[in-house]
Protein backbone atom coordinates (compact mmCIF):
# COMPACT_ATOMS: atom_id res chain seq x y z
CA UNK A 1 0.00 0.00 0.00
CA UNK A 2 1.13 3.80 -0.48
CA UNK A 3 1.93 5.87 2.30
CA UNK A 4 0.38 9.39 2.27
CA UNK A 5 3.86 10.94 0.96
CA UNK A 6 3.68 8.49 -1.72
CA UNK A 7 0.37 9.17 -3.13
CA UNK A 8 0.96 12.82 -2.59
CA UNK A 9 3.97 12.50 -4.96
CA UNK A 10 2.62 10.19 -7.54
CA UNK A 11 -0.97 12.18 -7.85
CA UNK A 12 1.90 15.57 -8.33
CA UNK A 13 3.69 14.07 -11.05
CA UNK A 14 0.95 12.62 -12.61
CA UNK A 15 -1.40 16.17 -12.27
CA UNK A 16 1.52 16.91 -13.94
CA UNK A 17 0.99 14.88 -17.12
CA UNK A 18 -2.58 15.47 -16.59
CA UNK A 19 -2.42 19.14 -17.04
CA UNK A 20 -0.21 18.49 -20.14
CA UNK A 21 -2.68 16.32 -21.86
CA UNK A 22 -5.26 18.92 -21.22
CA UNK A 23 -3.40 21.44 -22.62
CA UNK A 24 -2.34 19.65 -25.81
CA UNK A 25 -5.93 18.31 -26.02
CA UNK A 26 -7.39 21.94 -26.17
CA UNK A 27 -5.02 22.79 -28.48
CA UNK A 28 -5.98 19.96 -30.90
CA UNK A 29 -9.54 21.04 -30.72
CA UNK A 30 -9.50 24.69 -30.31
CA UNK A 31 -11.84 24.64 -27.19
CA UNK A 32 -10.72 25.10 -23.41
CA UNK A 33 -10.57 21.73 -21.90
CA UNK A 34 -10.64 21.24 -17.75
CA UNK A 35 -8.80 18.20 -16.32
CA UNK A 36 -9.74 17.15 -12.77
CA UNK A 37 -6.88 16.10 -10.17
CA UNK A 38 -6.25 12.26 -10.86
CA UNK A 39 -7.88 9.72 -8.75
CA UNK A 40 -5.25 7.51 -7.55
CA UNK A 41 -5.69 4.07 -6.10
CA UNK A 42 -4.29 0.42 -6.11
CA UNK A 43 -6.31 -3.02 -6.97
CA UNK A 44 -6.26 -5.88 -8.76
CA UNK A 45 -7.05 -6.61 -12.56
CA UNK A 46 -9.62 -8.60 -11.64
CA UNK A 47 -11.55 -5.76 -9.55
CA UNK A 48 -10.25 -2.92 -11.47
CA UNK A 49 -13.70 -1.83 -13.91
CA UNK A 50 -15.46 -2.02 -10.28
CA UNK A 51 -12.90 1.02 -8.74
CA UNK A 52 -13.12 3.61 -11.75
CA UNK A 53 -16.33 4.53 -11.36
CA UNK A 54 -17.44 4.11 -14.78
CA UNK A 55 -21.31 2.33 -15.43
CA UNK A 56 -19.90 -1.89 -16.61
CA UNK A 57 -22.99 -1.52 -19.22
CA UNK A 58 -21.83 1.49 -21.06
CA UNK A 59 -20.40 1.30 -24.72
CA UNK A 60 -17.45 2.62 -24.88
CA UNK A 61 -14.51 3.52 -27.27
CA UNK A 62 -10.92 3.07 -26.05
CA UNK A 63 -7.09 3.72 -27.37
CA UNK A 64 -4.74 1.26 -25.56
CA UNK A 65 -0.97 2.12 -25.34
CA UNK A 66 0.88 -0.58 -23.83
CA UNK A 67 3.97 -0.70 -22.60
CA UNK A 68 6.81 -3.18 -21.89
CA UNK A 69 10.54 -3.36 -20.55
CA UNK A 70 10.97 -3.00 -16.98
CA UNK A 71 7.80 -1.40 -16.48
CA UNK A 72 4.52 -3.41 -18.29
CA UNK A 73 0.97 -1.64 -18.25
CA UNK A 74 -0.79 0.46 -20.51
CA UNK A 75 -2.31 3.72 -20.19
CA UNK A 76 -6.43 3.93 -21.68
CA UNK A 77 -7.97 6.68 -23.06
CA UNK A 78 -12.03 5.71 -22.37
CA UNK A 79 -15.16 7.90 -23.76
CA UNK A 80 -18.45 6.91 -24.06
CA UNK A 81 -19.35 6.22 -27.80
CA UNK A 82 -21.06 9.33 -28.11
CA UNK A 83 -18.76 11.31 -26.68
CA UNK A 84 -16.17 9.42 -29.08
CA UNK A 85 -18.38 11.00 -32.17
CA UNK A 86 -18.53 14.62 -30.30
CA UNK A 87 -14.55 14.64 -30.23
CA UNK A 88 -13.83 13.13 -33.54
CA UNK A 89 -16.34 16.14 -34.82
CA UNK A 90 -14.14 18.15 -33.24
CA UNK A 91 -10.93 16.98 -34.90
CA UNK A 92 -11.99 16.48 -38.24
CA UNK A 93 -14.44 19.29 -38.43
CA UNK A 94 -18.43 19.28 -39.68
CA UNK A 95 -18.21 16.78 -42.41
CA UNK A 96 -18.08 14.08 -40.01
CA UNK A 97 -20.74 11.74 -40.54
CA UNK A 98 -20.88 9.66 -37.36
CA UNK A 99 -22.38 6.62 -39.31
CA UNK A 100 -20.70 6.45 -42.01
CA UNK A 101 -17.31 6.82 -40.76
CA UNK A 102 -16.17 4.17 -38.13
CA UNK A 103 -12.45 4.24 -39.92
CA UNK A 104 -12.52 8.02 -39.96
CA UNK A 105 -13.38 7.94 -36.13
CA UNK A 106 -10.61 5.11 -35.11
CA UNK A 107 -7.79 6.93 -37.33
CA UNK A 108 -8.62 10.70 -35.04
CA UNK A 109 -9.30 8.75 -31.69
CA UNK A 110 -6.48 6.94 -31.98
CA UNK A 111 -3.97 9.56 -32.61
CA UNK A 112 -5.53 11.52 -29.60
CA UNK A 113 -5.31 8.48 -27.75
CA UNK A 114 -1.94 8.17 -28.37
CA UNK A 115 -1.14 12.15 -27.85
CA UNK A 116 -2.99 12.35 -24.66
CA UNK A 117 -1.49 8.77 -23.01
CA UNK A 118 1.96 10.09 -23.50
CA UNK A 119 1.36 13.36 -22.66
CA UNK A 120 0.67 11.49 -19.01
CA UNK A 121 3.18 8.53 -19.41
CA UNK A 122 6.37 10.71 -20.72
CA UNK A 123 5.75 13.47 -17.39
CA UNK A 124 6.05 10.32 -15.50
CA UNK A 125 8.90 8.86 -17.57
CA UNK A 126 10.83 12.57 -17.70
CA UNK A 127 10.63 13.22 -13.56
CA UNK A 128 11.50 9.47 -12.22
CA UNK A 129 14.07 9.44 -15.30
CA UNK A 130 12.72 6.12 -16.46
CA UNK A 131 11.88 4.94 -20.24
CA UNK A 132 8.58 3.12 -21.33
CA UNK A 133 9.06 1.43 -24.24
CA UNK A 134 5.96 1.78 -25.89
CA UNK A 135 3.51 -0.53 -28.50
CA UNK A 136 1.98 0.30 -31.49
CA UNK A 137 -1.59 1.79 -29.55
CA UNK A 138 -5.03 0.28 -30.33
CA UNK A 139 -7.98 0.96 -30.88
CA UNK A 140 -11.03 -0.98 -28.95
CA UNK A 141 -15.13 -0.44 -28.73
CA UNK A 142 -16.97 -2.25 -25.55
CA UNK A 143 -17.62 -2.16 -22.11
CA UNK A 144 -15.30 -1.13 -19.73
CA UNK A 145 -14.79 -5.29 -18.30
CA UNK A 146 -14.47 -6.15 -22.17
CA UNK A 147 -11.82 -3.56 -22.80
CA UNK A 148 -9.72 -4.45 -19.37
CA UNK A 149 -9.99 -7.88 -19.97
CA UNK A 150 -8.57 -7.08 -23.34
CA UNK A 151 -6.36 -4.40 -22.76
CA UNK A 152 -4.83 -6.23 -19.64
CA UNK A 153 -4.21 -9.72 -21.65
CA UNK A 154 -2.70 -8.20 -24.71
CA UNK A 155 -0.29 -6.18 -22.24
CA UNK A 156 0.12 -9.91 -20.52
CA UNK A 157 -0.89 -7.90 -17.04
CA UNK A 158 -1.91 -10.95 -15.45
CA UNK A 159 -5.57 -11.26 -14.16
CA UNK A 160 -4.61 -12.10 -10.55
CA UNK A 161 -1.90 -9.39 -10.32
CA UNK A 162 -2.59 -8.19 -7.09
CA UNK A 163 -1.76 -3.95 -5.97
CA UNK A 164 -1.82 -2.55 -9.27
CA UNK A 165 -2.05 0.64 -9.64
CA UNK A 166 -4.54 2.54 -11.73
CA UNK A 167 -4.67 6.62 -12.18
CA UNK A 168 -8.09 7.96 -13.65
CA UNK A 169 -8.15 11.92 -14.62
CA UNK A 170 -11.48 12.84 -16.09
CA UNK A 171 -11.32 15.44 -18.69
CA UNK A 172 -14.07 17.61 -20.42
CA UNK A 173 -14.40 19.84 -23.55
CA UNK A 174 -15.66 23.31 -22.76
CA UNK A 175 -19.54 23.73 -24.14
CA UNK A 176 -19.56 20.62 -25.84
CA UNK A 177 -19.12 18.84 -22.68
CA UNK A 178 -17.60 15.99 -23.76
CA UNK A 179 -16.21 13.48 -21.14
CA UNK A 180 -13.37 11.02 -21.30
CA UNK A 181 -10.95 9.41 -18.86
CA UNK A 182 -7.49 8.68 -18.86
CA UNK A 183 -6.42 5.90 -17.33
CA UNK A 184 -3.15 4.62 -16.22
CA UNK A 185 -2.75 0.73 -15.24
CA UNK A 186 0.66 -0.76 -14.06
CA UNK A 187 1.40 -4.56 -13.21
CA UNK A 188 2.60 -5.28 -9.14
CA UNK A 189 6.47 -5.23 -10.59
CA UNK A 190 6.03 -2.07 -12.39
CA UNK A 191 4.34 -0.48 -9.36
CA UNK A 192 6.70 -1.47 -6.77
CA UNK A 193 9.46 -0.16 -9.33
CA UNK A 194 7.82 3.08 -9.54
CA UNK A 195 7.36 3.93 -6.08
CA UNK A 196 11.05 3.10 -5.25
CA UNK A 197 11.49 5.44 -7.88
CA UNK A 198 9.36 7.93 -6.71
CA UNK A 199 10.60 7.59 -2.51
CA UNK A 200 14.41 7.86 -4.65
CA UNK A 201 13.12 11.39 -5.79
CA UNK A 202 11.36 12.10 -2.75
CA UNK A 203 14.98 11.38 -1.04
CA UNK A 204 16.74 13.73 -3.56
CA UNK A 205 14.06 16.56 -3.18
CA UNK A 206 14.89 16.26 0.76
CA UNK A 207 18.70 16.53 0.26
CA UNK A 208 18.04 19.22 -1.88
CA UNK A 209 17.05 21.14 0.61
CA UNK A 210 18.82 20.45 3.33
CA UNK B 1 9.42 23.43 -53.74
CA UNK B 2 11.02 20.17 -51.72
CA UNK B 3 10.32 16.26 -52.24
CA UNK B 4 9.15 15.15 -48.86
CA UNK B 5 8.45 11.52 -48.11
CA UNK B 6 5.94 11.76 -45.15
CA UNK B 7 6.22 8.20 -42.94
CA UNK B 8 3.46 7.76 -40.53
CA UNK B 9 0.67 5.34 -39.82
CA UNK B 10 -1.88 7.26 -38.99
CA UNK B 11 -3.84 8.48 -42.18
CA UNK B 12 -5.46 10.68 -39.88
CA UNK B 13 -1.62 12.58 -39.01
CA UNK B 14 -0.86 12.48 -42.62
CA UNK B 15 -3.73 14.24 -44.07
CA UNK B 16 -2.92 16.61 -41.19
CA UNK B 17 0.77 17.15 -42.17
CA UNK B 18 0.47 16.72 -45.76
CA UNK B 19 -2.09 19.82 -45.73
CA UNK B 20 0.13 21.68 -44.75
CA UNK B 21 2.99 20.63 -46.10
CA UNK B 22 1.63 21.06 -49.24
CA UNK B 23 0.35 24.51 -48.47
CA UNK B 24 3.52 25.55 -48.12
CA UNK B 25 4.73 24.81 -51.67
CA UNK B 26 5.96 21.08 -51.28
CA UNK B 27 5.38 17.88 -52.99
CA UNK B 28 4.54 15.10 -50.42
CA UNK B 29 4.93 11.50 -50.88
CA UNK B 30 3.27 9.42 -47.97
CA UNK B 31 4.32 5.83 -46.50
CA UNK B 32 2.36 4.02 -44.02
CA UNK B 33 5.22 2.37 -42.30
CA UNK B 34 9.28 2.41 -42.03
CA UNK B 35 9.60 -0.63 -44.92
CA UNK B 36 7.57 1.30 -47.09
CA UNK B 37 8.94 4.56 -46.57
CA UNK B 38 12.71 2.96 -46.83
CA UNK B 39 11.29 1.26 -50.23
CA UNK B 40 10.59 5.00 -51.46
CA UNK B 41 13.82 6.76 -50.69
CA UNK B 42 15.86 4.73 -53.31
CA UNK B 43 13.11 5.42 -55.97
CA UNK B 44 11.82 9.14 -55.00
CA UNK B 45 15.31 10.49 -54.08
CA UNK B 46 13.60 12.72 -51.28
CA UNK B 47 14.92 15.73 -50.08
CA UNK B 48 13.86 15.33 -46.93
CA UNK B 49 12.36 12.91 -44.67
CA UNK B 50 9.85 13.32 -42.20
CA UNK B 51 8.97 10.33 -40.09
CA UNK B 52 6.50 8.93 -37.09
CA UNK B 53 8.07 6.98 -34.39
CA UNK B 54 5.41 4.06 -33.40
CA UNK B 55 4.16 2.27 -36.84
CA UNK B 56 3.92 -1.47 -37.44
CA UNK B 57 6.53 -3.64 -39.52
CA UNK B 58 9.29 -1.13 -39.34
CA UNK B 59 9.16 1.74 -36.88
CA UNK B 60 10.88 5.04 -36.90
CA UNK B 61 14.06 4.20 -34.75
CA UNK B 62 14.40 1.39 -37.46
CA UNK B 63 14.05 3.53 -40.09
CA UNK B 64 16.65 6.09 -38.57
CA UNK B 65 19.12 3.28 -38.08
CA UNK B 66 18.87 2.30 -41.88
CA UNK B 67 19.15 5.35 -43.32
CA UNK B 68 22.34 5.79 -41.03
CA UNK B 69 23.47 2.67 -42.61
CA UNK B 70 23.21 3.68 -45.40
CA UNK B 71 25.42 6.74 -44.82
CA UNK B 72 22.26 8.54 -46.02
CA UNK B 73 22.41 12.25 -46.51
CA UNK B 74 18.81 12.90 -46.50
CA UNK B 75 17.67 14.84 -43.30
CA UNK B 76 14.78 12.91 -41.34
CA UNK B 77 13.38 14.44 -38.72
CA UNK B 78 11.29 12.90 -36.26
CA UNK B 79 7.22 14.00 -35.59
CA UNK B 80 6.02 12.00 -32.61
CA UNK B 81 3.76 11.86 -29.98
CA UNK B 82 6.62 10.11 -27.19
CA UNK B 83 7.76 13.39 -25.45
CA UNK B 84 10.12 11.49 -23.16
CA UNK B 85 13.38 12.90 -23.04
CA UNK B 86 15.20 10.10 -23.97
CA UNK B 87 13.30 9.26 -27.08
CA UNK B 88 14.27 12.32 -28.19
CA UNK B 89 17.93 12.03 -27.19
CA UNK B 90 18.36 8.43 -29.15
CA UNK B 91 16.87 9.83 -32.17
CA UNK B 92 19.09 12.70 -32.32
CA UNK B 93 21.83 10.61 -31.74
CA UNK B 94 20.57 7.95 -34.70
CA UNK B 95 21.05 11.12 -37.02
CA UNK B 96 17.39 12.84 -36.95
CA UNK B 97 18.06 16.77 -37.69
CA UNK B 98 15.04 17.31 -35.81
CA UNK B 99 12.53 15.84 -33.02
CA UNK B 100 8.96 17.79 -32.76
CA UNK B 101 5.96 16.81 -31.05
CA UNK B 102 2.21 15.96 -32.15
CA UNK B 103 0.11 18.08 -32.33
CA UNK B 104 2.87 19.73 -34.41
CA UNK B 105 1.97 23.37 -35.15
CA UNK B 106 2.07 24.93 -38.84
CA UNK B 107 4.44 27.46 -37.74
CA UNK B 108 6.89 24.98 -35.86
CA UNK B 109 6.74 22.08 -39.18
CA UNK B 110 7.36 24.97 -41.49
CA UNK B 111 10.72 26.56 -39.43
CA UNK B 112 11.78 23.01 -39.49
CA UNK B 113 11.94 22.53 -42.73
CA UNK B 114 12.82 25.82 -43.85
CA UNK B 115 15.89 25.60 -41.66
CA UNK B 116 16.60 22.29 -43.09
CA UNK B 117 16.12 22.95 -46.56
CA UNK B 118 18.70 26.53 -46.26
CA UNK B 119 21.16 24.40 -44.53
CA UNK B 120 20.96 21.53 -47.31
CA UNK B 121 21.43 23.98 -49.83
CA UNK B 122 24.41 25.57 -47.55
CA UNK B 123 25.81 22.18 -47.54
CA UNK B 124 25.63 21.85 -51.27
CA UNK B 125 27.12 24.81 -52.44
CA UNK B 126 30.20 23.85 -50.70
CA UNK B 127 31.23 20.90 -52.33
MG1 LIG C 1 2.21 6.01 -35.17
Amino acid sequence: MLTREQTGTLTEIINAGVKKAGSVLSELVGRQVRMQVPLLGVTDFTNLHDCIGIDNNLQLVSVCQQFHGTMDGYALLLLSRENGDALTQHLIGEGFDPSAMDVEREEALREVGNILTNSVLGTISNTVGHRFEYQVPVYRQGTLPEIIGFSSCDASCSVGDSHTLYARAQFDIDDERVVGSILILLTSRAFKLLIEMVDGLRFKVQLRQQ
Amino acid sequence: MAKILLVDDSSFQRKLMSKMLCSMGHRVTEAENGRKGLDLVDTLEPDMIITDLLMPELDGIGLLRDLKKRDSAIPAVVVSADIQETTRQECLQLGARDFLNKPVKHADLAATVERLLQSIAGEESKC
